[in-house]
């Protein structure tokens, strides 16, 4: 019977491989699936992680006596810049993306996250963006105006070169990598989760990617437009960071900040999530408060959009506002603690296991808890402006940042190293190489702080032998090259686990989560049937689970047609609601993001006529992933294994795509906001206004460019009450209506605003114009496409799927244009008319 | 074809506390700027009482109130709570308190700070 059995489950392990696997030689470019891509974020950051350290051993080099001529000014600016983008924007950031795509399907009983096309997307995204700023530092040219790009010294007036156009356009680009995961994570959480897993079962660590996840939507937008804005400023001389021109440096910093201050958050939720995860393991108990955990994370996740401010403190705020984000910043402390006490007191209340994650646990609590109590301590503004700008800020965001997230992220690498190697640590160098990080990280950045409160200036590349700084400062250099010599030796430590690590087929550590009820190294398609979760998700018997799934005895135990695939569940209850189908390998996220890597080395090189032409390439490769979707008939539901049936996620309302674009629209409004924003804050503290010569809107145009925009986006919203009764004449109108008002944009921009580099006033209201015409232009092309895709027989009464999709988008066209219209005309208004300053 | 009711409002109910928090965050920054922009708080109410502070006040009371509404809306919610999501009905609500408390430590200073200076 068990060899029946086993030849079975054998069977059915050749077929889904055969499906799910990666083609050889050069076909893994194509490849798709997230075991395979998530893994290739997690080594490329792994690189980025080892050269900016590099830069930051030619940092402390350099300044480890008062005396060292290692470096001139400009080449130690661009190190210090490089080194800090490296680390936040190409290590951290794609290392949670990674991390999160690597696992989270495994965690949550699926074969794959929902859109692996766009999980491979997302990663030539980071990796060109990526090589774009590493090229820029070979060549000489890499940024050289800090981490943080204010203006105005990243504008063309003080950097001249490409060096800052680097960074806006490199960074952008890995952006988009990240707003891409974002949404992918946000969806596959909410509906790829095992039939019976409610949101209220889900594993803790889940619930930390999704609210980072949810963080990384609304945060990001505000530097993606601030990028935008200083590149065009740059570019095009409309300026919006000029205050000659009625531009203001300071609303740089407000978009940047808005990002950046979320960033730390977003950077130690998941390292969080993984303490959340490994303490119950280790201590052999559930995480004690469970559900104040995942209020502490929501409430975190909120506190942080609210503290943009307390890195401002110095530009000359009035005293509310400064209160306001004063007593946020405090604040966030509390959940915090919250998080803290209850990894305690799961500790206290079980029997734990020291082990080499565990090691690094502790180093989190030491290191981290010091860098949250000098946070408390920056958050007090009479403290702030002592500190403001020394190196104890620097050592504060290193205990925050390496405390907070390289601790806790080496604890997950030394955790979840088996399951991805499928071999058991050997361990004879790991211990030695945390004390080595340990003790150097503390000599390095611990003497920091008593060396910032001396007075020593951050960025500075040089300092008097008089100011008494050198000893402390070398101090730091040889805690610095210790912290080194320990990363390398945990490098050597993975080496030799993945060459000579015993086997360890199944769960070495214990855990009762589902990752780790599947065979090690994991099969490409995660499980060869999917589990029904009857209970919270990490208080499962991986053993006896692993032989059921492996068996074939949950959801979608066999091979059906040479599909990709997995279930979906509805958001709350996590009941099962359909099947999801999802795409095979392909080349086309490769050539989708080469694509958009001509548009950035067009608008680096200042090809400027390159620019559409790339864009096109960009959008007819995007058109080419639909050509695998839809079907030519309704397929009803379907067997899914266990008894259960479930229609194809096409011919469900709630489908993972139609979510997805929900969250793209909820972060493309948050970039429309910080816009809008961006004119306000202008209006209201930026000099030189109101504007001598503001732009002439007609009345009657705006009206009809608002009405025909309204118009496009109500029939093709109207058109999917028409789906399988012949939507195309609603849709085409809709085209026409929206290229109508394209043109009517466009005209509005040009000839409304003919001075857009004049003043601040001009440079908004063409901003807000393009912006609305970038968007019902491609409403038009929504609009064509639902045409072309009922033409072809895709679209039925229950196939309606595109036409929904295309409804969000051109209501959302409909709002925001109209909006825009409306905005141009209160900004002139108001702009105009006499004012205070 | 249908779409079942309620699929994620356990989402909303989590994030509505502070939610209403944020929007309230928003509404007495912007006021501020728009205030002294305007020249409001060069407009005396009563005595040293500005037009700025007024409505800078005014609007904290009514988040106040807004942020208890909410929490006693909640706390209905979380008795009438179904099994499955007791746990996030409850934390919606402690939620819904943290934010209440959130609002009063953050905003309390609209009675006396500068806000022009």
């Amino acid at each position: 019977m068990n060899g029946e059995r086993n030849e079975t489950a054998l069977a059915l392990h050749r077929k889904l491989s055969e499906i799910w696997g990666t083609p050889p030689g050069l076909g893994k470019l194509s490849a798709v699936n997230h075991t395979a891509v998530g893994l290739r974020f997690i080594v490329t950051s792994g690189i980025f992680f080892a050269i900016g350290g590099l830069l930051a051993m030619l940092i402390r080099a350099q300044l480890a006596t008062s005396a060292s001529p290692f470096m001139e000014e400009g080449l130690y600016s661009q190190v210090f810049t490089m080194h800090g983008t490296i680390m936040m924007f190409l290590f951290a950031i794609p290392l949670i993306e990674g991390f999160a795509i690597y696992l989270l399907p495994k965690l949550l009983g699926a074969r794959d996250l929902a859109f692996p096309r766009l999980t491979a997307f997302g990663y030539w995204c980071y990796l060109f963006g990526g090589l774009m700023l590493i090229g820029a530092l070979a060549a000489g040219v890499a940024p050289d105006a800090g981490w943080f790009m204010y203006t105005p010294l990243s504008s063309s007036i003080h950097s001249p070169g490409i060096n800052s156009d680097v960074w806006l356009l490199g960074v952008t680009f890995v952006e988009i990598s990240a707003v891409c995961a974002a949404v992918e994570i946000v969806v596959s959480i909410l509906k790829l989760r095992a039939p019976g897993m409610s949101l209220a079962r889900m594993p803790i660590l889940a619930w930390y990617m999704l609210v980072v996840a949810g963080m990384m939507l609304f945060a990001f937008p505000p530097l993606i437009l601030g990028s935008i804005l200083l590149e065009v400023e740059r570019a095009f001389g409309l300026p919006f960071f000029d205050p000659e021109r009625g531009g203001d440096p300071l609303l740089w910093q407000h978009l940047f900040w808005l990002f950046g201050h979320p960033e730390v958050y977003i950077i130690f939720l998941p390292a969080a999530g993984v303490l959340s995860t490994l303490i119950p393991v280790f201590a052999g108990r559930p995480l004690i408060g469970y559900g104040a955990v995942v209020a502490a994370i929501i409430a975190m996740a909120f506190l942080s959009f609210g503290l943009w401010v307390h890195h401002m403190y110095m530009v000359g705020i009035s005293h509310l506002a400064m209160a306001f984000f004063s007593a946020a910043s405090a604040l966030v402390a509390v959940p915090t603690a919250i998080q803290i006490f209850s990894w305690l007191a799961t500790l206290t209340y079980g029997r734990p296991r020291f082990n080499v994650p565990m090691l690094y646990v502790f180093g989190f609590f030491f290191v981290f808890v010091i860098g949250g109590l000098t946070g408390v301590m920056l958050a007090m503004i009479p403290f702030d402006k002592q500190a403001h700008d020394t190196h104890f800020v620097v050592a504060h965001l290193h205990y925050v940042l390496i405390g907070g997230f390289v601790f806790p992220m080496l604890a997950a690498a030394y955790y979840w190293m088996p399951h991805m190697t499928g071999r058991f640590p050997v361990q004879h160098l790991s211990r030695a190489a945390f004390w080595l990080i340990f003790v150097g990280f503390n000599v390095t950045f611990l003497v920091m702080h008593l060396t910032g409160l001396l007075g020593m200036p951050r960025r500075v590349h040089t300092y008097a032998a008089e100011a008494g700084w050198d000893t402390l400062n070398l101090v730091s250099s040889i805690g610095g090259f210790v912290m080194t010599f320990g990363f390398a030796l945990v490098l050597l430590d993975f080496v030799l686990q993945y060459r000579y690590g015993r086997a360890f087929p199944r769960n070495p550590w214990k855990a009762a989560t589902l990752e780790w009820a599947m065979p090690l190294p994991p099969p490409v398609y995660n499980f060869a049937s999917l589990p029904s979760v009857d209970r919270r998700a990490d208080r499962i018997a991986p053993k006896e689970i692993g032989a059921h799934l492996a068996a074939g005895r949950g959801y979608l135990g066999f091979a059906r047609n040479g599909q990709m695939e997995t279930l979906g569940v509805s958001i709350t209850s996590g009941r099962l609601e359909q099947l999801i189908i999802l795409p095979n390998n392909t080349f086309l996220p490769l050539w989708t993001a080469l694509g958009t890597a001509s548009f950035f080395l067009a608008m680096l090189a200042k090809l400027y006529w390159a620019v559409p032409i790339a864009m096109l390439l960009v959008l007819f490769c995007a058109l080419g992933w639909t050509r695998v979707t839809g079907s030519q008939a309704d397929r009803g539901a379907l067997p899914v294994g266990a008894g259960e049936e479930a229609p194809p996620h096409a011919e469900c309302s709630g489908a993972p795509s139609w979510w997805a674009m929900v969250f793209t629209l909820a972060s493309n409004a948050t970039l429309y906001a910080s816009l809008l924003f961006g004119g306000l804050f202008l209006w209201t503290s930026a000099p030189g206004w109101p504007a001598e010569e503001p732009p002439g809107m007609s009345l009657s145009l705006s009206a009809l460019t608002a009405g025909m925009i309204a118009a496009g986006g109500v029939m093709g919203a109207a058109a999917v009450r028409r789906a399988g009764q012949g939507p195309r004449a609603l849709l085409l109108a809709s085209a026409a209506a929206h290229l109508a008002a394209t043109l009517l944009l466009g005209w509005m921009a040009l000839n409304g605003v003919p001075d857009r580099t004049g003043h601040a006033l001009s440079a908004v209201c063409f901003a807000v114009l393009f912006y609305a015409g970038f968007h019902t232009a491609l409403a038009a092309v929504f609009a064509l496409y639902g045409a072309w895709r009922d033409a072809t027989g895709l679209v039925s009464q229950r196939r309606n799927l595109d036409l929904r999709i295309g409804r969000l988008w051109h209501l959302y066209t409909a709002v925001t244009g109209v909006l825009g219209v409306a905005f141009v005309h209160l900004l002139i208004a108001m702009g105009s008319a006499g004012g205070a300053s | 074809m249908m779409r079942k009711p309620g699929e994620g409002t356990v989402l909303l109910l989590l994030v509505a506390g502070f939610t209403l928090w944020g929007i309230a965050f928003v509404q007495l920054y912007t006021f501020q700027a728009i205030g002294c922009r305007l020249g409001w708080d060069g407009i005396g109410i009563a005595g040293a009482f500005t037009l700025q502070r007024a409505v800078l006040v005014l609007s904290f009371i009514l988040w106040l109130a807004a942020h208890l509404a909410l929490w006693q809306w909640l706390r209905g919610r979380e008795e009438m709570g179904a099994q499955e999501g007791d746990t996030l009905h409850r934390a919606a609500a402690d939620l819904a308190v943290a934010a209440f408390g959130a609002a009063v430590f953050c905003f309390f200073a609209v009675f006396w700070l500068s806000p022009c200076l």
